[in-house]
């Protein structure tokens, strides 16, 4: 355990960064499109859509990407990191870095000036100030850099400052007032709107016309900034929430805006006309267009980029993990109220996603890969806060597969405390045909309240029907079973509720199955009771009689593996776990527990506490295999134990026990994006060499996803096949295995087990025997065995006549070596030596097992 | 082009009770029956084969031909002198055989109502069931003497007399697809199957009851018996196996027939219901209802007209509803005015695309209904007003109004109306405030109206009668929760006293 302990492991963020936190920028071919995304910079394809590079090597936030105007191979990025960095982005390798001295918050840079640019710093005093920088390269290269303040108090968002044509003027935008600064007169002009606030400026790219965006959704044309005379200021208004972000096509003939309405207005530059885009999904926050014009590229807050054509035609989308919790949208305490689930199908990831839909995600890949519309309702964006109440959206709160992967169950809940609550139990089959799953089956409120748990029942019988269980507050547990209902119309299937049951009108707070599916775990209150599901008998109860009143069990799980007769139970002061062969307390600790998972493939549980400290522990004792005190500063909000991809493949030996066969992947959320982090070592290099195999396919292959997917699966196969040909073991091995697999107290006695397992390891021997005789002959010990066989053999040239007396014959030889087998165990005789050694050979550690038993 | 504008979902509750099959929707959409009053019990209705599908109507001592297009009697046959039976067409609808209580089996010409032949072999006992071969030139006859006699229609003499019956043979059906086999039923609960070519029953199964009615496939590999409460399907060929038994009817079965297609089977019976079953899986998909117990009906080979006839000795016509009638379809074709310039505007439209062609597809336009227009331009109150409109079924009315809900823009919607507007409003509450399956969101709903036009009563009086109405509606489910509480109270008393009871 100590040894454990010692292991550092790191953190690793295997997906949900942020994609949209600054604007997208296209490569001047329009051929990619370039992202911050943390700490990297992600360079999509535009014609597949797949990341091809990762600008890595910035040790903090990066806050902006700029493609060099005279040269358009290159991208200069900036980072929070005090470093400026060129890259060659598209082979993705890191040119120059030179050091700006303070955190750089955002970037510029202009056609008019080579080697220099300005950027937005955090001088002394925490203050944000324009700077205009120039690097010159000396020998040595060593890169010397020259700063220059040029605008004092600017604020950090790109958005807040513009350019005008050819540098002639700065726009910069802070609270109520727009800033303007004249280069060569170096003469600054303020306007300031004291009731309302800007909120993002561009400036037209050929005329002296600056546009910016209110607060209270105007866009306001400042025009004339150059005459003597007051400026003329033109209102566009079609906004009703704070404009999002503000650009102008590259030739100036229309200005696109974005907000919170789901809607990219195209606005005709002079004249009223204007042209829309609805319903692009959910709020959009940054717009940039392409060089060339024809493309517009349009973040939106669940960490999606469209591009879009100019035709309104979405071409491309790139997305990350999509960021559930969208502070402008839902606030709610937990951002995946499903927690984190596997699709036993396609082994993905899914959880929720946008408003009302699930998302699937390929954690290896770091792909998302479609969402799934659950509750199938328009979304509609909130009105301005004092005009109506904020919109509720429907959620989805529970979600559930079958063992197969054959049956989605979601339960969606809106419950605005003014009207009556909605709640909707569905069932979704999944149609192979179509490769998605589609709804079944709709029970409107199942449950009054809240619904607290919803899980399949696991069968290893086929015969038996799909069962599931919801456990609402409403103090009942329902089972639900499909049923057939076809009549000579159709054929259909469809679920209904079978059985209720009650404990003291208690609310029932979670449910949870043994690993066989043949008992029900329904915490309610203080009591944990154990059903049986298929006649929903009481089969006894547990107290925590040690816990206060209100203290209620939060969380049940049923062990795996060896630790099956187990029941883990959590309440927000303890962890307990009970024996259900004994019916008693086996071992309880005081801990608060937030999240508690269990791995499906082995024994071992984790348990998050409320202050992130993460601990590792198998159901049959409490002693912790692994612990990791305060594993991230955000809470942890939901966790998973992921099958590896790779199963079984080689054993890493410098891996803890408990991460041999999952992964241990958990969800942070403290305001921020969330992230979804693991636990690994000598992770990055691995990733890098993923990204370097990415690297050799887009340079050879024309970047199409069905090539890209071809070239995969072609290696995927060859590394398969190679593995096929290394792979061997010892024969019988897989039964020893199941057999010592199998829990003990299922196992029958060993007396009767020791010799099918004897029987089973000699059957074996003798098939290898026929197989290669010469072998055997020439051990001079065996001259008996050699007699058989031989005589044996020419029986077998014999007649049909004679063919029962030689199978008689071979099976008293059978016997024989039987006899002999018990034998050696017993008196070492000679030939039992040699089976000794032959035993030794098929599996060392068997024999220890079986000398043991002995 | 962005997302697609999602459609308001009605809301669906739960259906409680019998499902709407497909099939009782065709069998209900017929018109008011027509209701004739005959001389006596209808002992059986026979529709022609042919073209215009008339149908021979057997009562009392006279058997009444009917057109089916006027419901009209055509022609009387009158030659009986006491109560006529089973008076059924040929197949080529010239000739019709019928027996009766006299035990004579006469044949007339129906284009002359001449009586062209009389057999006489049935001395006295009464003739239930009479028919043609499937060749046309014999006529087939059961009798109350236990005997089914065979003759030719050329020489008019018995040609087999067929004994094996213990009792009278009240049933009779031919097989269409061979002229020298068919079953007859008796009342000894056997159904026998006999062949022109042995003077044996070639085949006898014991239905249980005593048999009113027989019917066989035109393929002739299976047949049904109807006698007692049930309805029983052998199969010919697996030697007389009982495939399936229905017993949806709780009174005596007395008349089977088949649709035209063969693929539905009905049954009619003295509870006065005609059954319809699926010939594959025979359950029950359709029923209907008549005033007085069935004797007997028919169903025409087009489909389009039933004729059931009671025991009381009313006869029931009735019509299939006719989709296209002549107003729509005049209504139609003025719409179509252009159809003078259809050459013109539909030129090249049978062009088929070559290789070398661009081909532009038209994108078809959404249709949205008007309430989900007035939602995407997030006008509430439009939305509203237009979904409340009656034309609408009220889970299409729920099912804007919890969208309205989840907007957050009902109070908006519910608010600023005039007389007429808060009338449609309040008559939709009143009808559906008490409905369990919508009183969740109406309940709500009705709350949030009352407490913004609290101040409006008394100046309408309209809407001061909806506002009674509402009120009592209200009261009288609550009146009506309460009594059930208190049943539902005073028998988990009961209950728990019996477990008490039974635990100790």
């Amino acid at each position: 355990m100590a040894a454990s302990m010692d292991e550092e492991m790191a953190i690793v963020q295997k997906a949900g960064a942020n994609l949209v936190s600054e604007r997208p920028v296209f490569s001047p071919d329009s051929r990619y499109v370039l992202c911050c995304c943390g700490y990297v910079v992600k360079v999509f394809s535009l014609a597949s859509g797949e990341c091809v590079r990762e600008l890595a090597g910035h040790k903090d936030f990066i806050t902006g990407v700029k493609i060099n105007p005279h040269n358009q191979f290159q991208a200069f990025t900036s980072s929070l990191d005090k470093t400026v960095k060129v890259w060659d982005y598209p082979d993705g390798k890191l040119l120059k870095t030179f050091s700006v001295g303070f955190p750089v918050h955002a970037l510029y840079l202009l056609k008019q000036e080579e080697e220099a640019g300005y950027a937005v710093i955090k001088g002394k005093g925490s203050v944000l100030n324009l700077i205009w920088f120039s690097w010159t390269n000396r020998k040595g290269h060593t890169i010397r850099v020259e700063t220059r303040e040029v605008l004092k108090r600017v604020s950090g968002q790109e958005k807040h400052l513009a350019f005008g044509p050819e540098g002639s003027f700065i726009a910069s935008v802070t609270c109520n007032k727009l800033t303007v600064l004249f280069t060569k007169s170096e003469k600054v002009k303020e306007f300031e709107r004291p009731k309302n606030e800007f909120r993002c400026v561009a400036c037209h790219p050929t005329d002296a016309c600056i546009a910016t965006g209110m607060q209270d959704g105007k866009i306001f044309l400042w025009r004339g900034l150059f005459q003597k005379k007051e400026v003329v200021r033109t209102i566009y208004h079609w906004h009703t929430l704070p404009v999002g972000d503000l650009t102008f096509s590259p030739e100036g003939t229309y200005l696109m805006s974005v907000g919170q309405e789901c809607v990219l207005v195209l606005w005709q530059y002079n004249t009223e006309k204007k042209d829309f885009l609805p319903r692009m999904g959910s709020p959009l926050c940054c717009i940039s267009s392409s060089p060339d014009g024809s493309l517009l590229a349009v973040s939106q807050v669940e960490n999606v980029v469209q591009i879009v054509t100019r035709s309104n035609k979405v071409v491309q989308v790139f997305q990350g993990l999509t960021r559930v919790h969208i502070p402008q949208l839902i606030r709610s305490p937990n951002p995946v109220p499903t927690g984190l689930l596997m699709d036993p199908r396609s082994h993905t990831l899914v959880l929720n996603g946008r408003p009302g839909h699930l998302q699937w995600y390929n954690l290896h890949t770091d792909r998302h890969l479609y969402n799934l519309d659950i509750v199938w309702q328009n979304f509609v964006s909130s009105r301005r806060p004092w005009e109506a109440p904020e919109v509720i959206y429907t959620e989805i709160e529970r979600t559930a597969f079958d063992q197969k992967g054959d049956w989605l169950a979601t339960l969606e809940r809106r419950a605005d405390g003014l009207m009556a609550e909605e709640i909707k139990l569905k069932f979704w089959s999944f149609n192979k045909e179509k490769q998605s799953f589609e709804l079944n089956t709709t029970v409107d409120c199942p449950h009054q309240g809240k619904v607290n748990a919803l899980v399949f029942q696991p069968h290893f019988g086929a015969d038996l029907p799909p069962t599931a269980v919801s456990a609402g507050d409403d103090g009942k547990f329902k089972i639900w079973t499909l049923v057939d209902d076809t009549d000579i119309y159709r054929e259909n299937v469809c679920w209904t509720c079978d059985s209720v049951g009650t404990y003291r009108d208690l609310a029932a707070k979670d449910a949870a199955f043994s690993e066989d599916g043949s008992l029900l775990a329904v915490a309610f209150g203080q009591s944990l009771t154990i059903w049986d599901p298929y006649t929903i008998d009481l089969k006894t109860t547990f107290c925590h009689t040690f816990c206060t009143e209100k203290d209620c069990i939060r969380q049940v799980k049923f062990g795996h593996g060896n630790c099956c007769p187990y029941v883990i139970s959590t309440t927000s002061s303890h962890l307990s776990v009970w024996n259900i062969l004994s019916c008693s307390l086996l071992w309880t600790v005081s801990c608060e527990c937030a999240v508690l998972v269990a791995d499906p493939l082995s024994e071992y549980m984790a348990v998050f506490s409320a202050t992130s400290d993460l601990t590792v522990f198998k159901p049959s004792s409490p002693d912790p295999v692994y612990m990791h005190n305060k594993v991230v500063e955000p809470s942890v909000v939901a966790a998973i134990f992921f099958p590896k991809q790779n199963q079984g493949a080689e054993e890493q030996t410098d891996e803890a026990p408990w991460q041999k066969r999952s992964e241990l992947y958990f969800m942070t959320y403290d305001q921020v994006p969330q992230d979804l982090l693991t636990l690994q070592k000598d992770a990055p290099q691995q990733t890098r060499k993923d990204m370097t195999q990415v690297d050799q396919l887009e340079s050879n292959l024309p970047p199409t996803p069905f090539s890209m997917y071809l070239s995969q699966v072609r290696q995927g196969k060859q590394e398969e096949d190679s593995h096929a040909l290394v792979q061997h073991g010892t024969p019988g091995s897989v039964a020893i295995q199941q057999m010592l697999q199998t829990p003990a107290h299922v196992l029958p006695p060993v007396s009767t087990l020791c010799q099918s397992f004897l029987q089973m390891l000699l059957v074996s021997k003798s098939s290898q025997e026929r197989q290669d005789d010469e072998d055997m002959e020439s051990d001079s010990d065996e001259e008996e065995d050699n007699n058989q066989s031989e005589t044996s053999d020419s029986e077998m040239e014999e007649d049909a006549a004679t063919g029962s007396a030689s199978t008689v014959k071979q099976s008293t030889s059978q016997s024989e070596k039987d006899s002999s087998s018990h034998d050696q165990t017993s008196n070492q005789s000679d030939s039992g030596k040699m089976h000794m050694e032959e035993l030794k050979e098929l599996s060392s550690s068997d024999l220890l097992w079986m000398k043991r038993i002995f | 082009m962005a997302a697609s504008f999602k459609q308001t979902a009605a809301v669906s509750a739960p259906r409680v009770g019998k499902k709407q099959t497909p099939d009782a929707a065709y069998w209900s959409d017929l018109e008011f029956p027509v209701t004739v009053k005959e001389y006596g019990a209808v002992s059986c209705v026979d529709f022609c084969p042919v073209e215009p599908h008339s149908f021979a109507v057997t009562a009392s001592d006279r058997v009444q031909i009917y057109n089916a297009r006027t419901n009209k009697v055509e022609k009387v046959l009158t030659r009986f002198k006491e109560p006529a039976r089973s008076g059924r067409f040929r197949g080529d609808g010239e000739l019709l055989v019928a027996g009766g209580d006299e035990g004579l089996v006469r044949v007339f010409h129906l284009a002359t109502k001449t009586s062209l032949r009389t057999f006489t072999g049935h001395t006295r006992w009464s003739v239930h069931a009479t028919c043609f071969s499937s060749d046309k030139v014999r006529v087939l006859s059961a009798s109350d003497d236990k005997t089914t006699r065979l003759w030719d229609l050329a020489t008019g003499e018995a040609v087999q007399t067929l004994t094996g019956h213990q009792d009278y043979v009240r049933s009779l059906a031919v097989c269409k697809s061979s002229a020298d086999l068919w079953i007859t039923g008796g009342y000894d609960h056997t159904v026998r199957m006999w062949d022109s070519r042995t003077q044996e029953s070639t085949m006898t199964v014991d239905h249980g009851h005593p048999v009113e009615a027989v019917i066989m496939f035109p393929h002739g590999n299976m047949f049904l018996s109807a006698g007692g409460n049930c309805v029983k399907v052998w199969d010919a060929l697996g030697g007389g196996r009982l495939l399936a038994t229905c017993t949806n009817h709780h009174k005596t079965v007395t008349s089977l027939a088949f649709n035209s297609s063969c693929t539905r089977l009905l049954s009619a019976s003295l509870d006065r219901h005609i059954k319809v079953y699926d010939v594959g899986t025979y359950q029950c998909v359709a029923s209907l209802t008549y005033p007085s117990p069935i004797l007997s009906f028919g169903v025409s080979p087009s489909e389009d007209v039933v004729a059931v006839g009671c025991a009381d000795g009313m006869l029931s016509i009735q019509r299939r509803k006719q989709e296209d009638s002549s107003a729509k379809l005049a209504l139609r074709q003025r719409k179509r005015r252009g159809a003078a310039n259809r050459r013109y505007y539909g030129r090249g439209g049978d062009y088929r695309p070559v290789v070398a062609d661009y081909s532009v597809t038209h994108r078809q336009k959404e249709q949205l209904k008007k309430f989900d227009k007035h939602l995407k331009t997030f006008s509430s109150t439009k939305a509203l007003d237009e979904a409340l409109k009656p034309c609408y079924p009220a889970e299409v009315t729920i099912g804007v109004i919890q969208e309205l809900i989840r907007r957050g823009s009902i109070t908006e919607a519910l608010a600023g109306r005039d007389e007429k507007g808060l009338e449609l409003l309040l008559t939709f509450l009143c009808r559906w405030t008490c409905e369990e399956k919508y009183c969740r969101v109406l309940l709500d709903v009705t709350t949030l109206v009352i407490d913004m036009y609290a101040g409006v009563v008394g100046q309408s009086e309209k809407v001061d009668r909806l506002l009674q109405k509402l009120l009592r509606s209200v009261q009288r489910e609550t009146n009506h929760q309460e009594q059930l509480l208190n049943t539902l109270g005073s028998l988990e008393t009961l209950l728990s006293a019996a477990q008490s009871k039974n635990s100790s």
